[in-house]
């Protein structure tokens, strides 16, 4: 029989990588949406260049949704065959999940902010819309590392605990 | 592979065919024209008049054509947009020029009549309003209005409520007992209007209308000297005919599909035209001799230039560019790489001094794109839909065909590390087994290992391969300096940096090396990984001093292009600060190769574990289907763009800053910039 608390900590832990990131990631692609709607409504043939652009804050949403499903498939909470966790143990698996919520949902609406702006360069000149991306997508490097030391730190948790 | 050579061009023709000139450079389209220096003798023109012309003609015809588009609408198929402009010869061209007046005046006639249309559909809301406030009226025998005769008074109007007669008369005979000579009729009355008509002597009327306004009464409208029935008769009638003539009209204009082309070329022609005189503002003329400047490609200037001479009578000088010339750069790749000159035109065109990188980085390019997508059903969908286009669709235009060979080559990518990671539209081959033939087995397995179970491995995989992308940046920038005459440069800045990397990678390495592997691992994951391990073990042996080689000659020669030797020692600190900064950041950064494949493939799992949550068999295959449809086209729609983004960004930012510079200016050829049609190739 295992530990509910435990259980608690994992559940609440991949609820909130998926749901933190996502929240940024709803509001950063609606920041940009705006910017962009406002470009296309003068000139449509711009739709493909700034799409792109409100695409960029929409990875920390999917990042969170990895960590969730790893959260909860790496501790067999989803899938069956789950151990018995101490309350610590499923304490330890929701810090893991921490970098990723907190990272995630920040780096989301910062870098819609770039990509907010890189509308506006789009706007003005449309050939430069390669440094625009790039501005945006530096801005993800550091939900990428939230994301890497969460799947780090799940998978030495799990090798740890024998699971 | 590379950048083309541009050189420079001289062409001086007789005044007298410089519009001949003008029109075989446009057709052509291999000319970027350079602005003149004005001299004594050769002066340049402008003409403000024709862009004014232009551009109202291309407002009209742009009107004209959103009418069409409005009243005649076409369905265009998926495929349209892959259609090619169809091509003209120069006396076809000609013959359609000639009737861009006739094609106007049709135009100002399709916009007069739509304009018609929407007029008298105003009219006839207006009307019907009319109409509908005269309706309470019908019974009324009299003109709707107020008057007088010689002594008394009518006052026609309604109440925004129910009132009876015998109410009114009452109320009037408590307020005004003096005045008995009244008399009213209604006239109709509903639960929200009362229409009435009071009858009563002159001199009364202001006083019992006064009193009734209390009650709510308003004058009914002034409408003339005709029963209301006359004049709703009137007004249907009216209505009638127009709704008959905006049928006719807007089966006219339905009816003028074959209108388009006629516009289409208008338009094409009208926005040649313009280029055509803001070309010819760069030509500086005397009173006999016109002098026309630019670049062109090395390839064609023989060609343009003896055409020139031979049918123009002009005279062409064809001369390398000088070295402080803005000279603008043209690339040229082949099959693998011509997609991506796009990409590397994004970011910036390469400047004087730089290689065209588009042929270096086409390999990791694919290879990046694969790894981040990284599921064989898509990439099978994406390369089977871009291949097929590629062999059936004939006549593709240059930019379309470039983009549906570069997803071409992504998809086999994508196929190739979808294959190697055993992702097959998530684990569909493994759930449908299971699930629809009860039989536990995957019959595509990885062949080398699960990204989602494995990360450890892939990731080392992922930071291998981008430190292979890294170091052949840096063999760029070495090859770049050697293209320079800077030999010892090339040495300087390759040597060091690949010494001090390979020292320290060791020890970084060894964070996420795995002790040992599954006994069930696939043979070529096996391979990889004692590969790496010996390989790994190797080095760590030695790593020390490779790691003190380096960064003892980082220190000797980053700061080489300082002039004192203790801004030279302070330079080396920093290119070691710099390096081991610089380094870590951008290998860790390939670790999106390992997120966003893995993105795709867990969200794609997600899309076949729901679609097989039903417990009954027959709904469980539809809602499979569905599911199946839906999900993995949002999954692929969403982690496409991801893929693109984030493999430019890999080159842009990780690959471009070790050695490219850019802001080389794009060559932009002096042509008819078109739509619709093309000249066909005939010079």
């Amino acid at each position: 029989m295992s530990n509910s608390l435990a259980v608690f900590f994992i559940i609440f832990g991949a609820v909130l990588a998926a749901g933190l990131p996502g929240m940024g990631s709803a509001r950063g692609t609606s920041l940009v949406g705006q910017a962009a709607a406002g470009v296309v409504s003068e000139d449509p043939s711009k739709f493909g260049k700034v799409l792109i652009l409100q695409v960029l804050p929409a990875t920390q949403g999917l990042y969170g949704l990895l960590i969730a499903i790893l959260t909860l498939s790496f501790t067999k909470v989803m899938g069956g065959g789950m151990p018995a966790y101490t309350w610590q143990q499923g304490l330890a698996f929701f810090a893991a999940d921490l970098p990723m919520a907190v990272v995630g949902y920040f780096s989301a609406i910062h870098q819609a902010k770039a990509a907010a702006a890189g509308v506006g360069l789009v706007a003005k000149k449309p050939n430069e819309s390669g440094k625009a991306i790039t501005f945006a997508a530096l801005v993800e490097t550091y939900a990428i590392l939230a994301l890497l030391t969460s799947i780090l730190a799940l998978n030495g948790l799990t090798s740890s605990f024998g699971i | 592979m590379a950048k083309l050579k541009v050189m420079s061009i001289e062409l001086a023709a007789p005044l007298s065919r410089k519009d001949e000139v003008v029109d075989y450079l446009q057709r052509k389209g291999a000319v970027e024209l350079s602005v003149p220096e004005a001299t004594e003798r050769f002066s340049v023109t402008t003409a403000p008049d024709s862009y004014e012309n232009n551009d109202k003609a291309t407002a009209l015809v742009n009107s004209a054509l959103s009418v069409l588009n409005r009243r005649c609408p076409q369905k265009k198929p998926l495929t349209a947009m892959l259609e090619p402009r169809k091509e003209l010869t120069l006396s076809e061209w000609i013959k359609r020029a000639e009737k861009l007046d006739d094609v106007l005046r049709e135009c100002e006639a399709l916009i007069r009549m739509d304009k018609q249309i929407a007029d008298r559909n105003a009219d006839i809301v207006r009307r019907q309003v009319m109409i509908d406030s005269l309706a309470p009226w019908q019974e009324c025998d009299i003109p709707v209005s107020s008057g007088f005769t010689k002594h008394t008074a009518r006052i026609l109007g309604s109440f925004r409520s129910k009132k009876t007669r015998e109410e009114l008369l009452l109320t009037l005979a408590n307020e005004l007992p003096e005045r008995d000579c009244v008399d009213l009729e209604i006239i109709s009355a509903s639960e929200v209007e009362t229409c009435v008509a009071v009858f009563c002597l002159k001199e009364d009327y202001e006083e019992i209308e006064n009193v009734l306004r209390a009650e709510g009464f308003v004058r009914a409208p002034e409408c003339g000297e005709r029963t209301p029935r006359e004049r709703i008769e009137e007004l249907t009638v009216q209505n009638e005919t127009d709704a008959h003539a905006n049928a006719e009209d807007e089966a006219l204009l339905a009816d003028k599909a074959a209108f388009f082309p006629d516009l289409e070329f208008a338009l094409d022609y009208l926005s040649a035209e313009r280029e055509k005189t803001a070309a010819l503002e760069k030509i500086a003329h005397s009173g006999r001799v016109c002098l026309i400047n630019g670049y062109i490609a090395q390839r064609d200037a023989k060609r343009v230039a003896e055409y020139c001479e031979n049918h123009f009578d002009a005279a062409a000088e064809v001369r390398e560019p000088e070295e402080d010339e803005d000279v603008p750069v043209l690339l040229s790749n082949g099959f693998f790489s011509a997609p991506l000159e796009n990409i590397t035109g994004m970011y910036s065109m390469p400047a004087r001094g730089d290689i065209d990188p588009t042929g270096f980085m086409s390999f990791f390019y694919y290879l990046f794109f694969g790894m981040m997508l990284s599921d064989a059903g898509y990439g099978l969908i994406i390369s089977g839909v871009c291949g097929g286009l590629l062999l059936f669709k004939k006549g593709l235009e240059r930019k379309w065909k470039n983009t549906l060979k570069m997803y071409l080559f992504c998809g086999l990518s994508t196929v190739f590390w979808g294959a190697m990671y055993g992702s097959w539209f998530g684990d569909a081959p493994a759930v449908i087994c299971r699930e629809f033939l009860h039989k536990d087995f995957n019959p595509l397995p990885p062949i080398w290992t699960d990204a989602v179970k494995d990360t450890m491995n892939v990731l080392i995989m992922c930071f291998i391969l981008g430190l292979a992308h890294l170091f052949w940046g840096v063999l760029m920038k070495g090859w770049t300096d050697i293209k320079n005459g800077r030999k010892l440069d090339a040495v300087f800045d390759t040597v060091p940096t690949f010494l001090t990397v390979i020292g320290i990678a060791p020890i970084f390495f060894g964070l996420f090396v795995q002790d040992s592997i599954p006994d069930d691992y696939s043979p070529l994951g096996t391979f990889f990984y004692n590969t790496f391990m010996s390989v790994h073990s190797a080095l760590k042996g030695v790593s020390t001093y490779i790691l003190i080689a380096g960064v003892a000659l980082v220190i000797l020669t980053a700061g080489r292009s300082a002039k004192n030797i203790g801004g030279k020692l302070g330079g080396g600190l920093y290119g070691v600060y710099n390096l081991f900064s610089g380094y870590l950041g951008d290998v860790l950064s390939y670790a999106r190769l390992l997120a966003l494949g893995m993105a795709t493939g867990v969200i794609g799992q997600v899309m076949n574990m729901l679609g097989t949550m039903p417990k009954n068999p027959v709904i469980k295959a539809i809602a499979f289907i569905l599911v199946f449809c839906a999900g993995h086209a949002a999954n692929l729609a969403i982690n496409i763009i991801g893929a693109y983004v984030h493999t430019n960004r890999l080159q842009y930012v990780e690959f471009f800053s070790k050695f490219y510079e850019g802001g080389g200016r794009a060559f932009v050829p002096f042509a008819a910039d078109t739509k619709y049609y093309r000249f066909k190739e005939e010079l």
